[in-house]
């Protein structure tokens, strides 16, 4: 797979962990994008297209559930859908998957982690 | 007794009565193979000369009778003459003379004698009798030895005579028929012919069968004896034994009978008794001297009434005893009532609660006519004039009367304030007046006194109880020390009645407060006896159980247990085993899914203090005496414990960010790949987060340490999105408008810093009166906007609104008069400035009204920026 043509937008507003999971991400050959709400997420979508969007759920503003309803309800696109998460219950796994993610990974996780993720989503 | 009295012949007069009476109606066939008549002559006959006589007893004998009976000799026969018609004819005569110094003439068969008195009547007549001259034989019984062969019994003196049916059974014929040759044989043939003489100075007898000449008297007693159809009364030892049987006989039957058909019983027995006597009249000639039997019935049938209302009584006594001392011994704290002190304190208590002047309590002291002092407060007895210290006159025959507070129009206590007016209570206690309650006070309002009146009366029943509990055990206390008084005026005095009266009224109040106690509880109760049956439930309990669809009193314990807690049978069952068994106590959380509330369910038994011994039949196994289940509401406690949790999940969500970022970081520090200038970057990186880490562990925990139940905070992580749900909930179930609620929630909120118990509160004040404003079919929208620093609550309807400046004086004048719910939308803004927030409302006048809540975002580090 070449990295090198695939861009990736990160919604994060933890600013520490969006900087790092770039710095990954761009090491890896990624081509990153960052917002840090789900608002602004919303706006960068409506005019950019990406191949793959690494999501957190806990947001303010908009939360990641409202962004990946904005996707797959409203505007039906199939971008694939990385959710990243710190809540481990099953409850919202379950509500992630069924709004349409396309994976979840909870945090604490380290960069093999986030690669391996971000990897297969993409290659398949 | 019966004995005495017949001893004494006490109760002869009634046997005769009965006597008279049985014989007159009387229904016997008496033998009559002996006819007996009499002739009938005048007095003058008597004096007729000796061929008179003779011609007359010659006729007589020409009918051929069997024996021709004078009762004395004619006078115009001399002894000779006498002698020649007793040779000639059947002729018996009479001796009437009894003298002790004339010989006894063989001429005269027998005497001619008055029968002896029976009570006030003749029934009897001699056989043999006693006088100067020694024995002698009456004439009835000389001529029934000489013409029936009738022997008497040497021990009898006298005989009853028959005069059963005696309605024409002894004919009288005149004289002058007899002259006039009218008789026929047939009518005189084989009988006994009785010279008779209708003479008014001849006794008159009053018999059985009514008042009767000598002559019939006396015939009636010749057909007794020449038929042998005497009568036979009981001797005195045959009725002793007669009585005394019956009287073993009553004892053992009667008692056996139950009380209702006593009387009947009686009534039945007397009747047999009576017809019992009749049949032994009529057939076997015998008198069982009825009246001294029905004597004995009466007196034995009283005796045992009287006897059983005596043990009656007695048990009542026993009971009542029992259960006024136990009552006293369990409610009557000693000295408690009397004390000075308690009094001072009541009289303080009512003088403040009523503001009075004064206050005198009065006793009225049994016995005398006067009141007397208990505890007064700002005046005294001597305040009361002497001549109104009568509680037999107004004022107090007044208030008791009516039964309740009068007031007094003319001068009771001396010398009162200007514009003082004087009340009287009585002190009434189970129906007896006790005392009274004098108070002064300044004149009120009437529009207040109804109000104060009905307080007074209820104070002074309160008051009447304790002075009778200061009476008993003033009474308690004196007899202490003399145990015989004190039994005999417990005995004596007090009328059983009246004592269980007072324990009954005393024990209902008990039971009433008991219940209220009960009622009044916030836990929800319930006790089960060891059979499974409810003993007693609480208000609360049958609420809340009869809103889930249980019924408490359709179930045992043990279903109960199983029902709430979702346990299974055989489980419950071992709870209550453990609960009985070992005495514990377990406490389970309810699990029934109809209760929307949280609760926790607490077993125990009921043990018995020790203090009353069980009554006869009071099954009390394993000493405990009921089993208690309470429902304790543990939802507000575990809402406020639930914060933690929420805090908890929130410091987790913080610390896996953080962790994260220090995985990273280390990873990309060493990664070759990385710019080396950044390593530096990312190391500092990692000590920050490593710091922050700690902090956020160290803040949450100080958090964590303080009691939301007992500090009440008002400023504190709490989650803002469940409570908003729960009231939505509760508004959905209780809505009476078609109203759509619109909510939009993020999937997930940080914890905003405010009350947690009056978020909930706060929330339902602004719903509340959004509803109360939404139109008909209109629409509340809700919608949370998690901004970073704070959580913006915007709250909005579809209604009618009002004028924006309207609304806003109304939340921000203090001064202005509105309704509740705006009063607590004030307390609402304040309460959210204390907690670092904001409010805001605005409304349109046709368009609706929109309300929005700032809170704080509780962050557990700063988020970068």
């Amino acid at each position: 797979m070449n990295k090198k043509n695939k861009k990736v937008l990160l919604v994060e507003d933890d600013r520490s962990l969006s900087e790092l999971i770039t710095m990954v991400l761009e090491l890896e050959g990624y081509d990153v994008a960052v917002v840090y709400d789900g608002e602004q997420a919303i706006n960068y979508l409506d005019d950019n297209g990406v191949d793959l969007i690494l999501l957190d759920l806990f947001m303010p503003v908009q939360d990641g559930t409202h962004v990946l309803h904005w996707l797959r309800v409203e505007k039906s696109m199939n971008t694939r859908v990385l959710i990243i998460t710190a809540m481990t219950d099953q409850k919202t796994r379950d509500t992630v998957i069924a709004a349409g993610a396309n994976g979840l990974i909870t945090k604490p996780f380290d960069v093999n982690g986030i690669i391996q993720s971000v990897d297969n989503l993409l290659s398949h | 007794m019966v004995w005495f009295g017949e001893t004494l012949g006490v109760f002869h007069g009634f046997d005769r009565i009965l006597y008279d009476r049985q014989t007159q109606y009387s229904y016997a066939r008496q033998v009559k193979s002996i006819p007996v008549v009499i002739i009938e002559a005048s007095a003058s006959f008597r004096y007729s000369g000796a061929t008179d006589w003779f011609n007359t007893i010659q006729l007589i004998n020409e009918l051929k009778p069997r024996a021709i009976v004078l009762p004395d000799q004619p006078h115009a026969w001399s002894l000779s003459e006498t002698e020649q018609a007793l040779q000639k004819f059947p002729l018996m005569i009479g001796d009437t003379r009894v003298v002790a110094d004339r010989e006894a003439l063989p001429l005269f068969a027998g005497n001619t004698i008055l029968p002896p008195v029976d009570g006030s009547g003749y029934r009897q007549q001699w056989l043999m009798f006693e006088s100067d001259r020694g024995q002698g034989k009456s004439l009835e019984l000389a001529v029934a030895e000489n013409i029936a062969n009738y022997r008497a019994n040497s021990q009898q003196d006298k005989f009853y005579i028959d005069f059963r049916n005696a309605g024409g059974r002894i004919p009288i014929i005149e004289m002058d028929r007899l002259l006039k040759g009218e008789l026929i044989e047939s009518l005189i043939k084989d009988s006994v012919v009785l010279m008779g003489y209708v003479d008014p100075l001849l006794p008159q007898l009053s018999t059985p069968i009514g008042v009767i000449s000598f002559s019939l008297y006396q015939a009636h007693a010749l057909d007794t004896l020449l038929n042998s159809n005497e009568i036979y009364h009981l001797n005195f030892v045959a009725m002793m034994l007669v009585t005394t049987l019956m009287v073993f006989v009553l004892l053992i039957l009667l008692p056996r009978i139950s009380e209702k058909y006593q009387l009947f019983s009686f009534v039945l027995m007397v009747f047999l008794t009576l017809l019992f006597s009749w049949f032994m009249l009529s057939v076997a000639d015998v008198w069982i001297l009825t009246g001294t039997l029905l004597i004995t019935e009466i007196a034995v049938f009283v005796m045992l009434y009287y006897e059983r209302n005596r043990q009656h009584t007695m048990q009542l006594r026993k009971m009542a005893l029992k259960s006024t001392a136990s009552v006293e011994h369990r409610w009557l704290p000693q000295n408690f009532y009397t004390s000075e002190e308690h009094w001072t304190q009541i009289a303080n208590m009512v003088s403040q609660t009523f503001s009075l002047n004064r206050t005198i309590f009065l006793e009225r002291v049994k016995g005398e006519h006067r009141v007397t002092e208990i505890k007064a407060l700002n005046c005294s007895l001597d305040d009361i004039n002497e001549m109104r210290r009568d509680y037999h006159r107004k004022p107090y025959t007044l208030a008791t009367d009516t039964g309740g507070v009068v007031k007094l129009d003319s001068e009771y206590l001396a010398n009162p304030d200007e514009g003082e007016v004087q009340y009287l209570a009585p002190l009434n206690f189970a129906g007896e007046v006790l005392g009274f309650w004098a108070l002064g006070l300044k004149e009120i309002k009437p529009a207040e006194e109804n109000k104060m009146l009905y307080a007074i009366q209820q104070f002074s029943m309160q008051i009447a109880e304790m002075l009778y509990h200061r009476e008993q055990w003033l009474v308690h206390k004196t007899y202490q020390d003399k145990p015989w008084v004190k039994l005999m005026n417990l005995q004596f005095d007090e009328r059983p009645y009246a004592s269980i009266n007072r324990a009954i009224n005393f024990l209902s109040q008990r039971l009433i407060v008991m219940e209220s106690v009960m009622d009044g509880m916030e836990t929800s109760a319930v006790v089960y006896d060891l059979f499974g049956r409810v003993v007693q439930t609480n208000d609360s309990m049958s609420d809340l159980l009869s809103s889930v669809d249980l019924a408490p009193y359709s179930m045992t314990a043990a279903d109960l247990i199983s029902q709430l807690t979702s346990c299974n049978l055989t489980d419950a069952r071992d709870y209550l085993s453990y609960v009985i068994l070992d005495k514990g106590t377990i406490s389970l959380p309810v699990n029934y899914k109809k209760l929307n509330r949280g609760y926790m369910l607490s077993v125990r038994g009921l043990s018995n203090k020790g203090d009353s011994v069980p009554e006869d039949g009071d099954v009390r196994p394993f000493e405990i005496i009921g089993i208690l289940c309470e429902l304790t509401d543990t939802t507000h406690i575990s809402e406020i414990y639930g914060q933690k949790e929420e805090m908890i999940e929130q410091l987790t969500s913080c610390l896996r960010n953080d962790l994260s970022s220090i995985s990273i970081a280390c990873d990309l520090a060493i990664d070759t790949r990385s710019n080396p200038d950044n390593k530096m970057k990312l190391l500092n990186m990692v000590k920050d987060k490593v710091g922050s880490l700690g902090s956020s562990v160290v803040k949450v925990n100080e958090i964590m340490q303080s009691d939301l139940v007992v500090q009440k905070l008002a400023h504190y992580p709490v989650e803002s999105k469940k409570p908003l749900l729960s009231v939505i909930e509760l508004l959905k179930k209780e809505q009476k408008k078609n109203v759509r609620i619109q909510t939009e929630f993020p999937f997930h909120l940080p914890l905003v810093l405010a009350s947690p118990s009056e978020l909930k509160t706060t929330y339902e004040a602004i719903l509340k009166l959004l509803y109360s404003d939404v139109v008909e079919d209109g629409k509340i929208n809700i919608k949370i906007i998690h901004r970073s620093a704070f959580i913006e609550y915007e709250f909005s309807n579809e209604g009618f609104g009002m004028p924006n400046e309207q609304l806003q004086s109304y939340i921000n004048n203090e001064d202005m008069l509105q309704t509740d719910e705006f009063k607590m939308l004030r307390t609402i803004k304040h309460q959210v400035i204390d907690w670092g927030g904001k409010f805001e409302a605005y409304s349109a006048l046709g368009e609706g009204i929109k309300f929005k809540l700032y809170l704080e975002s509780f962050q557990i580090h700063e988020q970068e920026k």
